[in-house]
Order: structure tokens, then sequence, then C-alpha cells
């Protein structure tokens, strides 16, 4: 029986997609079977992230309204046959789903997959509660701003009032740099606020963008830091331990000669 | 009497309001609104009494403001947590005296009201707001909105282990912490009203 995991944020653009490609890959890399659904009904990224968007011929909607079955709506990925993918549609909005409608759909399929990510778009409407409908836990994805934390705060209460508890932390799109200078607001200042477990810290990392657009996730790219991360981030929740990445080995030489030469 | 929200008798200095312990709150003031717009009310000057029916603080507020925005009078209004052994002052004892507590933080969104005072263990994150015709005691950061004595208690008070609101609000005084202000040090305060201004102290043990 499968673990269903919704992956959410409340605030838009801070990652939720890319963490879901990105984590949902890692666990196939390590053998489980993962379905990726993405409820982003109307504004779908999720099929374009994993680089399978020519292949979509049914999505979440037809499954819903009966057209088809959900195993005609499944999209393999291109490498592995162990992760699958149900897109969202484009041309309908999320009131095209029931709350009801996904707990079905997600229970249902538990029993053939060894994890189901969830892809919530922003917000807190319909979307947000068609997503959470049926899942086992949440991760909420936040950047260190203070906009995106006050919506992670708002998301975590909602959880909770709907009964979703353990709810883990990936703080992303950090830079060390500007956390040093006080730019940037530090993981402790964000765990003091939103309280909850952290799973992991994703680097702010440029290779993001391309491996975006070309479709592959970053976990695949060894030399990727993020890549690294979501490495790390699916190792934990496969409840192996692993410390947290230090963000700034580069210039630890860098900084130790330093200290030898005697300059700040 | 059973079907009228609200009965006046006339009294030696002014009036009684009898109003029906069974109706809903609403209907009350709108037939106060509708009775009293009479002209003889106009710009009275008696006493008015409300009794029949247990009030809240708050209740007893809304009732002066409908009957002095309807009338224009000058009315003095009786108290009615004040007659020693009146069911009223039972219930409002019971209002005054009680603690609403919540555990853990409360979250961005969320909202905590009571006729008596709050407590909460844990934080109160920004986004998230407690109104209490009380006190509140927040046993943790008050980083939202905190509004004490919101029924008109000017001597309702604000505590936390550490005061960091984005707005307190004490009766009908709203204040917020000045725009430059570095964080100072963590250390419990009480914030209060002296002289109708909103004044923070250090508690110390």
């Amino acid at each position: 029986m499968g673990e269903v995991i919704v992956i959410t944020s409340g605030k838009g653009g801070v990652g939720k997609t890319t963490t879901t490609a990105n984590i949902g890959t890692g666990l196939a890399l390590r053998g489980k079977n993962v379905l990726l659904i993405d409820t982003d009904i109307g504004l779908r990224n999720l099929d374009f992230i994993m680089g399978l968007e020519n292949r979509i011929v049914y999505d979440l909607v037809d499954i819903v309204e009966g057209n088809c079955k959900p195993r005609q709506a499944m999209i393999k990925d291109k490498k592995y046959q162990n992760l699958l993918l149900i897109p969202a549609a484009q041309t309908k909005d999320k009131t095209a789903v029931s709350p009801e409608q996904m707990k079905k759909l997600v229970t249902d399929l538990k029993k053939e997959f060894d994890y189901i990510l969830i892809d919530c778009p922003a917000g807190i409407e319909q979307g947000f509660k068609n997503a959470i409908a049926g899942a086992d836990r949440a991760i909420v994805v936040t950047t260190p701003e203070v906009s995106a934390v006050r919506d992670a705060d708002r998301i975590i209460g909602l959880l909770e009032a709907s009964d979703i508890r353990d709810t883990q932390l990936i703080i992303n799109r950090v830079r060390p740099d500007m956390v040093k200078r006080g730019d940037m607001l530090s993981s402790d200042d964000i765990l003091d606020i939103l309280g909850i477990k952290l799973i992991g810290i994703v680097p702010d990392d440029e290779g993001i963008i391309s491996s975006s657009n070309k479709g592959e996730p970053s976990v695949l790219d060894s030399k990727s830091k993020a890549g690294e991360a979501y490495r790390n981030i699916t190792a934990r929740i496969l409840g192996e331990e692993v410390p947290l990445m230090d963000l700034e080995d580069e210039n630890k030489i860098l900084v130790s000669l330093k200290k030898l030469f005697g300059r700040k | 009497m059973q079907n009228e929200e609200v009965l006046i008798k006339g009294r030696k200095s002014g009036f009684e309001l009898i109003l029906n312990p069974k109706a809903p709150f609403e209907s009350i003031l709108s037939s106060i609104e509708e009775k009293l717009s009479a002209p003889i009310f106009k710009n009275a000057t008696a006493t008015i009494s409300f009794v029949g029916r247990p009030l809240s603080d708050v209740e007893f507020l809304m009732l002066k403001k409908t009957v002095l925005e309807t009338t224009k009078g000058n009315f003095i209004f009786e108290d009615p947590f004040k007659s020693a052994g009146n069911s009223v002052f039972d219930y409002l004892n019971e209002g005054e005296d009680v603690v609403k507590f919540h555990y853990g933080t409360l979250r961005s969104g969320m909202k905590l009201t009571s006729k008596g005072s709050v407590v909460v263990v844990g934080d109160v994150n920004p986004g998230a707001e407690i109104v209490a015709a009380g006190n509140i005691i927040v046993l943790g950061t008050l980083r939202g909105v905190a509004h004490a004595g919101a029924s008109g208690k000017v001597d309702a008070f604000i505590f936390a282990l550490n005061l960091n609101p984005t707005q307190i609000r004490i009766a009908d005084v709203f204040t917020r912490p000045p725009d430059d202000e570095k964080r100072r040090k963590i250390t419990p305060e009480i914030a209060s009203i002296k002289d109708g201004n909103v004044v923070i102290n250090e508690v110390n043990y």
C-alpha cells in the first residue's frame, strides 16, 4: 500500500513542480514505483518539466469524467519504467474536479504504487482542496522570503485543520552568500516561525532553468548542487539519515586560506 | 410577550425595554430601531434600562449604540451588571471569567475570539488574530494582531514572552511598533493603556 504525499506551498513560483519532478524521479531511481499527479488544472507545468508534454493523450479531468481509465491517462517516463505521470488538463479549470473525486481516485491507485506525489497548485482555494484530498502527508516548499514564509504558515494551518500532520519543510532557492550578509532569512529564522520538521535545503541553482527547459530533472545530473540536494531529500523520505549539505564548500578552502593569512 | 422582541414600559424617570430572552439578538436590535424611531424618543432625556434577558458586555454596548443612533437622545443607561442577585450579573461574570486556551502555534489566517480572556500556549504568527473582551496572554512570541478589551474595557492588557506584534489594540486604541525599530532583546512584556495611549512595560520576575 503506497503513500500519498502532496507537495504544496501557498505561494506560487517557489518550486513545487520542480520539487515534485525531482523527488519523483529520485524515488524512481531508487527502484520505487512512483506516480506523479499534476492537479494544477488550467496551468499545467509538470508534464513539461518532465519532458513528457508531447505524449499527452488523456488527462486527470478525462479520468474523473469517465472518458478513460486511469491507466490510459498515465504516461511513462522517458527513462524509467517505474515512473508514471497523470497530467492535468489545460483547457479546463480547477472546478472541473472535486475533492471527493480526487480522494476516490487516489485511494484506488494507492494500491498500485509505492509513492503517489501530488503537485499542488498555488493558492488555498479549490485547487488546493483537490490536491490535499486523500493525501497521507504533505511537504511544504518555501523560499527564504518573508512573503513565501507567511503563505507557508497559512498553508500549514490549513493542513493541520484538515488533519494532515507531521508536515515537512523544504527550503528552496537558498543563496548562502546572501544569508551570510544578513540579506536573506536563515533556516533558523524560518523554522522559528513555521515550527515543522525540515526535510531539506535546496540551493539556488541556474542549472534548474536549463534542466526544466530540457525536460530532464536536475536530480539526474551528478554535477548539479540542486540535484544533490534533491537526491538527499529522496534518501530522507526513504528513512535514511543524511546530513544537510554544506552549501558553502566551494568557498571553504578560500576562507581557510584567508584566515591563515590574517585577512577577513 | 412571547411574540414581541421588545416591549417598552414607561417608568418614573424613563423607560424600561423588556427584551425577549428567546429572540435572536439581531431581531432585538431591529425591533428597537423600529420602536424607538417614534417621535416621542427623538432628542429625549431619560433613563433606559434593559431587562428580561441576560446580556454580555458586547451586547450591552450594541444596544446602547442602537438606541443612541436611532433617537439621537440624551439617555442614561442603567448598568444591568450592577444589580446584585440578578441572573444577568451571573451570566456576565461567566463571560468575563471565561478563559479560552489555545495550545500550539496560532498560524497565519487563524482567528481566536473570546468574551473573556485568551491564553495561547505557543506562538502567534503574523497574519493570525486574537480578539478578546478581556485580556490576552501569549506564552510564546506574539507576531500577529492582538485586540484585548475588545468590548470597551480600557484596563485590559496584553502579555507575551516576546512581544513583537504587527499591531496591538486595546479597547478602541490601535497602535503599531515604530517603523525603524530594531529588534529589542527578547524579554516578557506587557501592553496596557495609560492616559489614552498604549504603553509597553517589561515584566520582571
